[in-house]
């Protein structure tokens, strides 16, 4: 009798059944995704540099534009390549190795991930490239902040197609194979979430208005589809708190709940869609049913999952020095704590960024994981020590949890968001207190973010293991 | 046979619970958001900002106290027509009011389209050029009570706050 693929798969740990159908070239092009990955975070640190840079008195007078103008742009650049990219290459890896595992490694139209992929580099220039001249005007607008110039968009754009692109591939190969495991499931519903937030970004831009004003152009065109990535994100981490329980327990997650809990978050990104319909996109119900749509819809998957996974390692204690232990422990804790403050948030405060800081962070924290114990080890180089990613996922995930439960303190205190020095009523100690605190963790997260950025590229500019 | 027996023994139970939850949770949200909102659908009305101003600013002419919060005039209009306008990156006049009075809140933007959110009255609306919103309130607590712009209008919108005082 002629064994599946997927049969055969089962009996063997995950990476080492991937790494059996990685082909050369696929080796090649995820060695490209993963390059994006890290140069996005390595980016948006210089861009957080140039931040600090441009807000320093005599140094800012190197810039050739004026300071006030040129600030917002860095720092919207920095969370469009700390947020969007980072999140979307690594996807873009991941659609890659469901396309490699379904197909045996000889996926059909194989040329779309390379095209992808390059296009999704020069988008990513071109972001760079307005930010670098100083080009449109800045908008501060949620989720997905953008510079107004035509290049910007372009960049943008051109990210999205790419992204779609590999996932496209990934669909293509999935769709006449029966041999779909729980993995190659969960990938290619995160990918059609991304898929569903492209289509918010188009009906958002066929809806708006003429009359309207940029700032409320950009906030309306990015706010549905800027939800639905959120899903994304989530979604994403799903997929590698699975490969991290593998690795960490020797387990899988019950198949049919794993890919039930995926595709439930697809079914609900998509009823997004018809808000576009149901109410005018400049609507005061516009705006609400979005964050409704997020209370409601996304919670359930992750808690069941994470439940889950948390008895699991409570019953097989794996070593906290494991790598996929660690970061799959850490994970969990800063999702958690995250997903809890999300439902006591004010109206405008510091309790908004405490949360979004703890659940990203927890979506940071697997991705690190994953790269270490994975991604890294599939590009056959040399990796860096346990200790050394133990020290960065330690630091990182400590001093983010430290910075959302100070900011969280802060908040409830009463600090307004987004403003920085003497406007910030700091007239009681209390918050001065939480914000020196959240300060600290805010400073040892970004030393274990560089230090991560800094094993993974010193890593992936090594040669080959094996190569001379 | 390895996979049928693992197929079997992961149970369709966990999935049920798991998708019936979530799409209820999903379903249910229209309604909880219509039927348990506690805040009453605002009555609206056709103006002008230049209209609107006139009448803003014979208030404030009226009932100035001659106090400034900020740079912003302090005024103490009494019980009745009261008047708040939204502009780039402020709300104007800050109002003081008095316990256990009540008032109706007309609200306008002068510029562009703002959000205007007060925990005090229970209010969370979309202000949109030419049109004014009524909002009914009697304070009941004295106090210092903050309203904010909740609709992303500009690089400072995240300060666009104001101030109700109430005695
Ligand atoms: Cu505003």
């Amino acid at each position: 009798m002629q064994h599946s693929p997927a049969a055969q798969r089962s009996a063997k740990a995950f990476s080492d059944s991937t790494a059996e159908v990685l082909s050369h070239a696929l080796a090649r092009e995820l060695h490209g995704w993963v390059g994006l990955a890290v140069a996005a975070l390595a980016v948006a640190g210089l861009l957080a540099l140039v931040a600090v840079i441009v807000r320093t008195p005599v140094l800012r007078e190197l810039f050739p534009w004026p300071w006030q103008d040129f600030f917002p742009k860095v720092v919207i650049t920095h969370v469009d390549f700390s947020l969007i990219i980072w999140f979307l290459s690594i996807l873009g890896a991941l659609a890659l190795l469901a396309t490699a595992r379904s197909t045996n490694g000889h996926p059909r139209w194989n040329i779309l991930g390379r095209i992808s992929l390059v296009l999704s580099f020069i988008s990513s220039l071109l972001l760079l490239i307005s930010v670098a001249f100083n080009l449109g005007e800045a908008s501060l607008n949620n989720y997905v902040p953008v510079l107004t110039h035509p290049l910007f968009y372009a960049g943008l754009g051109g990210l999205a197609v790419g992204i779609a692109g590999v996932v496209l591939r990934l669909l293509r190969n999935l769709v006449p194979n029966d041999t779909v495991g729980p993995f190659e499931h969960g990938v290619a519903a995160t990918g059609t979430t991304f898929l569903i937030s492209l289509v918010c970004f188009c009906l958002a831009w066929t809806a708006l208005p003429a009359w309207i004003e940029p700032a409320l152009a950009n906030e309306r065109l990015f706010w549905g589809g800027g939800h639905v990535l959120q899903f994304v994100n989530t979604m994403l981490m799903l997929v590698i708190w699975w490969v991290l329980t593998e690795q960490a327990t020797a387990w899988v997650i019950p198949h049919r709940l794993f890919v039930g809990a995926l595709w439930s978050l697809a079914a609900v990104a998509l009823s997004g869609v018809l808000f576009y319909g149901a109410f005018d996109i400049i609507s005061l119900e516009h705006r609400v049913s979005f964050t409704q749509l997020f209370k409601f819809g996304l919670p359930i998957a992750p808690l069941i999952i994470s439940f889950i996974i948390a008895i699991r390692l409570a019953i097989v204690r794996p070593l906290l020095a494991d790598i996929s232990a660690l970061s799959l422990s850490l994970s969990l804790l800063l999702f958690a704590v995250g997903g809890i403050l999300g439902y006591f948030l004010g109206v405008s405060d510091t309790r908004i960024p405490a949360h979004y800081h703890a659940v990203i962070s927890g979506v940071n924290l697997a991705v690190m994981g994953m790269t270490f114990t994975l991604l890294l080890p599939l590009l056959q180089r040399p990796c860096p020590t346990p200790q050394a990613v133990r020290l960065s996922l330690l630091l990182y995930g400590g001093g983010q949890l430290v910075l959302s439960v100070g900011m969280f303190a802060a908040g409830i205190a009463g600090v307004p968001r987004k403003t920085a020095g003497l406007e910030q009523n700091l007239d009681t100690a209390v918050k001065y207190f939480y914000m020196v605190v959240y300060g600290a963790g805010g400073f040892i997260a970004i030393i274990g973010g560089i230090y991560f950025v800094y094993l993974t590229i010193r890593c992936l500019l090594s040669r080959r293991i094996g190569s001379r | 046979m390895r996979v049928l027996r693992e197929s079997v023994s992961d149970s369709w139970w966990g999935v049920i619970i798991l998708v019936t939850a979530t799409l209820t949770l999903v379903s249910v949200m229209p309604a909880w958001r219509w039927v348990w909102s506690p805040e009453p659908r605002p009555v609206t009305y056709k103006i002008t900002a230049a209209s609107f101003l006139t009448q803003l600013d014979s208030m404030i002419a009226t009932y100035w106290t001659g106090d400034l919060i900020e740079d912003i005039p302090l005024v103490h209009p009494p019980p009745g027509d009261i008047y708040l306008a939204a502009q780039r990156f402020r709300f104007f006049p800050v109002l003081e009011l008095e316990m256990g009075r009540t008032y109706r809140l007309h609200l306008a933007t002068t510029d562009s389209v703002h959000g205007f959110t007060f925990p005090l009255a229970q209010a969370d609306l979309l202000l949109v050029p030419g049109s004014a919103a009524v909002v009914t309130l009697t304070p009941g607590v004295s106090g210092r009570y903050a309203l904010q712009c909740s609709e992303y209008c500009g690089l400072e919108h995240s300060r666009m706050k104001g101030w109700v005082f109430v005695k």
